[in-house]
């Protein structure tokens, strides 16, 4: 047996085959087990128990981490110099950007930063909790499921399949397998906080909590659906609401999954590589509660001047804003931790990538919010600056904080010393010079795309730039520097990969092994679900809240009312918390000793927000006209067209939202109302422009036109950089699986006829006949039944909306 | 002298605090704190081989 000195720097471990002082092999079993005893775990006589950790499913998902990082950031490397380079795309459906953009994303979020995440969290919580994760089984479930989950996304994204939602495109089934597993990951997660020989729980694990039960509710929400094929289906929710859904999940996928699991990391990783605790205790609770509470509101800073209501708008960015104080109270606690210990720096590399992960969290946190407002948000919306914002973070504080993480536990899992730590530093620098490349690339591109297509002249009334393709032209420099960026970040992780593989060969695994005083249940430490909930903090916490809302949402009278019951009620909390603080204290310490009741208040303060923003919405009516304006339905052809448009990924480029400018209204048409979107599912209004809106480019062109231009962009367009669609050409249109969809629809609440839905194949073949013949009579020959048809139909159906008192 | 009885005295009176402090503590069972609880990732551990753990689990 060995010893493994935790506290010291990465690759100065104990060399293997050193003597440990005490074998716990020979310690006395007793079956006089007082309680907490999980498996894995041996009692002694003197009433202390030596539990041996579940290291080996924590070695298994680093591994599968560094692996996934390299797949996804290869793909990104490849999707950037498809940006810029449009043979790049090979002519080959599932080579092609828009398809291949959900699986950079997916595999960097989910694949390289989901692993080292459950890696992460199943180490630091057998350590923190004193206990070894409770079943083996679910342990191992939930990493083949999750590798399972992942190969099914590489073969399926490619393949077209895919729902369209921003880091929710997996297909329905995948998304049944990514439910047990996490599932299986709570119950594993949760059944060893209940075996844990340690009362208190540190903040690490308060942020684990707040991610497995916020990102089952955020996941499971966004993605209600009804199948019409083992790989199709349609969402729950039209439009607007749909929209609203997405980014409500979208925003928090990134605050529940790359942000507060990491965090959770900083806090158990950054004071063990520093060896000192974190700077402040106090801090933390505050970082963890207001973090929670308020990220789940900023969702709609992604759908700013679009047609959500005004309202939501204000509190999406109202809540962004914020968050600069959580966000920033964490950064401290983190940067501080290293008080009297800024000269490691200099030495080890651990910290190094800790630190400058942390940096790169103040960085991208002070970013988001600033985007966030409404008048920086007409420039950066749709542009490259919001690329080069989420590649700061998941670059800066996801890689790093990884890189970081990894080279501090695999020498201590494996019990050797780190392979080579100029080999780190390299990793670090190549790194860190590529997110500089990058960000300041896409900050450029980003502002110089956005002040271009916002430019007009003659006083307002004409576009400065009218041509799309004079703007891309413009920052195709940018998108160069871009691919060195990434190449170079890329080239560090490739060193970094086998930087932990010879670290890896050298060693042997071994499992951390503590002895520890088993805990004894005192009933004086229990803590009723009615006591904590009916207690003082909390109950002002309520009390303030709905007071608050009828100041933002009341009327005069009780706005006023509202306001001055907030003054006096937070004047008798003050002074009751003066008399009565400390039992407050009291309290709140032993929530922190009773993970059930903090789990349901987490769970309370993240529903807070989605409520309040989501079910105003979802059961808004739209029977008729909405402010006037009515969506004609699509024909069953145009539906196969759109599902199409889905398929290939088109709203990665392409958006359909026209804001409210006049220099937006000038280049696509009049800007969109909720009325345009109620009977799309899902929505396809976008969150990047590489190409023109295309909202109202119904009409705008003749059949021919789009013929030519989905074969060649550059026919129609010299300059373009789309790829072109040469199977679009080749490949049918499934015209008999169309009944089964628009009787989906009909049940969505469409209002199909039921001879439109019976005759549905019937009917799109006529459509496509004579879409065809239109097509003959320009000068194309081509099949009616071929995908480019329906596509066609789609594309000239967008923005066809009746209003009211026009003709 | 006066210095020796002073002495002794605040020396006793500091040493009855503590054994009511201590008393007081240990009725409370409140044996944490946000100072103890921020220093629980810097426990050290031992390791085993996780070959020797797979050899004994087999068995």
């Amino acid at each position: 047996m060995n010893q493994t000195p935790n506290n010291e720097l990465a690759g100065a471990t104990m060399p293997a085959g050193t003597s440990a002082p005490q074998s716990v092999e020979e310690l006395p079993f007793s079956h006089d087990r007082p309680t907490g005893h999980s498996p894995g775990s041996k009692a002694t006589r003197s009433g202390k128990i030596t539990i041996e950790y579940n290291d080996t499913v924590v070695r298994y998902f680093l591994i599968a981490s560094v692996f996934w990082s390299l797949v996804g950031m290869a793909v990104g490397v490849l999707i950037a110099t498809q940006l810029a380079f449009w043979p790049a795309n090979f002519e080959t459906s599932w080579l092609t950007f828009g398809r291949l953009r959900p699986l950079h994303t997916n595999a960097v979020v989910f694949a390289f930063v989901g692993n080292m995440i459950f890696a992460g969290v199943y180490h630091s919580t057998q350590r923190l909790v004193k206990a070894r994760l409770a079943s083996n089984f679910l342990s191992w479930f939930h990493f083949w499921g999750w590798q399972g989950i992942i190969v099914a996304a590489a073969i399926t994204l490619p393949l077209g399949l895919t729902r369209s939602k921003e880091y929710a495109e997996l297909i329905w089934p995948i998304d049944i397998m990514v439910v047990l597993v996490w599932v299986a990951f709570a119950i594993n997660f949760f059944l060893t906080l209940a075996r844990r020989n340690e009362r208190s729980l540190y903040v690490a694990i308060w942020f684990y909590i707040a991610t497995i039960i916020t990102v089952a509710v955020l996941y499971i929400v966004n993605n209600l659906q009804i199948p019409t094929s083992l790989t199709h289906a349609y969402p729950l929710f039209w439009g607007v609401q749909d929209a609203l859904i997405q980014w409500w999940y979208g925003h928090n996928a990134v605050a529940f999954f790359l942000t507060t699991p990491v965090l959770g990391i900083m806090y158990y990783y950054l004071p063990k590589a520093a060896n000192r605790p974190v700077y402040s205790y106090r801090l933390s609770i505050i970082h963890f509660w207001s973090l929670v509470f308020i990220y789940i509101w900023a969702g709609p800073h992604h759908l700013l001047y679009t047609s959500l209501p005004g309202w939501l708008q204000s509190l999406g960015m109202l809540f962004s804003l914020m968050l600069w104080a959580p966000s920033w109270g964490g950064m401290l606690n983190g940067l501080l931790t290293l008080r009297g210990a800024w000269h490691k720096l200099r030495t080890d590399p651990v910290l190094k990538f800790m630190v400058a992960a942390v940096t790169f969290y103040g960085m991208a946190t002070f970013e988001g919010p600033l985007l966030s407002i409404k008048t920086i948000n007409a420039l950066s919306h749709y542009t490259d600056w919001t690329i080069g914002h989420v590649h700061s973070a998941a670059l800066g504080w996801n890689g790093f904080m990884a890189a970081g993480v990894f080279y501090w536990m695999a020498p201590r899992l494996w019990n050797t010393k780190l392979y080579s730590i100029p080999l780190a530093n390299w990793n670090f620098w190549l790194g860190l010079v590529g997110i500089l490349f990058y960000t300041a690339a896409m900050w450029v591109s980003g502002i110089t795309q956005g002040i271009m297509l916002g430019a007009t002249t003659d006083g307002g009334n004409a576009l400065a730039y009218p041509n799309f393709v004079t703007t891309v032209a413009a920052i195709m420099p940018m998108y160069y520097l871009r691919i060195a960026g990434g190449g170079l970040y890329l080239i560090g992780f490739i060193l970094f990969a086998y930087n932990l593989y010879r670290t890896i060969r050298s060693g042997n695994p071994v499992n951390g092994v503590v002895e520890v005083p088993a805990l004894r249940k005192d009933p004086k430490e229990e803590m009723s679900m009615g006591n904590a909930l009916w207690n003082a903090p909390v109950i002002y916490t309520f009390l303030l809240l709905t007071l608050a809302a009828g100041w933002a949402f009341g009327g005069d009278i009780t706005m006023v009312v509202s306001l001055l019951l907030i003054i006096l009620i937070t004047l008798g909390m003050i002074i009751h918390f003066k008399s009565r603080g400390r039992e407050w204290g009291k309290w709140y310490d032993r929530l922190h000793s009773n993970s059930f009741p903090f789990t349901v208040l987490v769970l309370i303060a993240i529903l807070i927000g989605g409520i309040v923003e989501i079910v105003p919405m979802v059961t808004m009516k739209r029977s008729g006209p909405i402010e006037g304006v009515q969506q004609v339905m699509y024909t069953p052809l145009e539906l196969a067209g759109r599902d199409l448009y889905v398929s290939e990924g088109c709203y990665n480029c392409h958006s359909q939202s026209i804001r409210p400018f006049q220099a937006e209204v000038l280049r696509y048409g009049d800007f969109s109302r909720m009325g345009d979107f109620i009977y799309d599912y899902p929505f396809q209004w976008g969150s990047k422009r590489s190409g023109p809106d295309l909202q109202r480019v119904g009409g705008k062109y003749p059949d021919a036109w789009h013929y030519l231009h989905m074969k060649d962009a550059r026919a129609t367009s010299p300059g373009s950089t789309m790829p072109n669609y040469p199977w679009l050409y080749t490949k049918t249109t499934d015209f008999d699986v169309l009944p089964t969809k628009l009787s989906v629809m009909r049940i969505l609440g469409v209002p199909y006829e039921v001879e439109t839905m019976e005759r549905a194949s019937e009917l799109a073949r006529a459509q496509a006949e004579a879409i065809a013949a239109n097509l003959a009579a320009s000068g194309v020959s081509v099949e009616p039944d071929r995908q480019i048809i329906a596509l066609i139909a789609y594309l000239q159906k967008l923005g066809q909306s009746t209003v009211e008192g026009q003709e | 002298m006066n210095v020796l009885l002073l002495t002794g005295f605040i020396g006793l009176v500091l040493a009855t605090l503590f054994v009511l402090l201590f008393l007081y503590q240990i009725e409370s069972h409140k044996f944490s704190s946000n100072e103890r609880e921020s220093l629980m990732p810097l426990q050290d551990e031992q390791s085993r081989s996780a070959k020797s753990t797979h050899e004994s689990n087999a068995k």
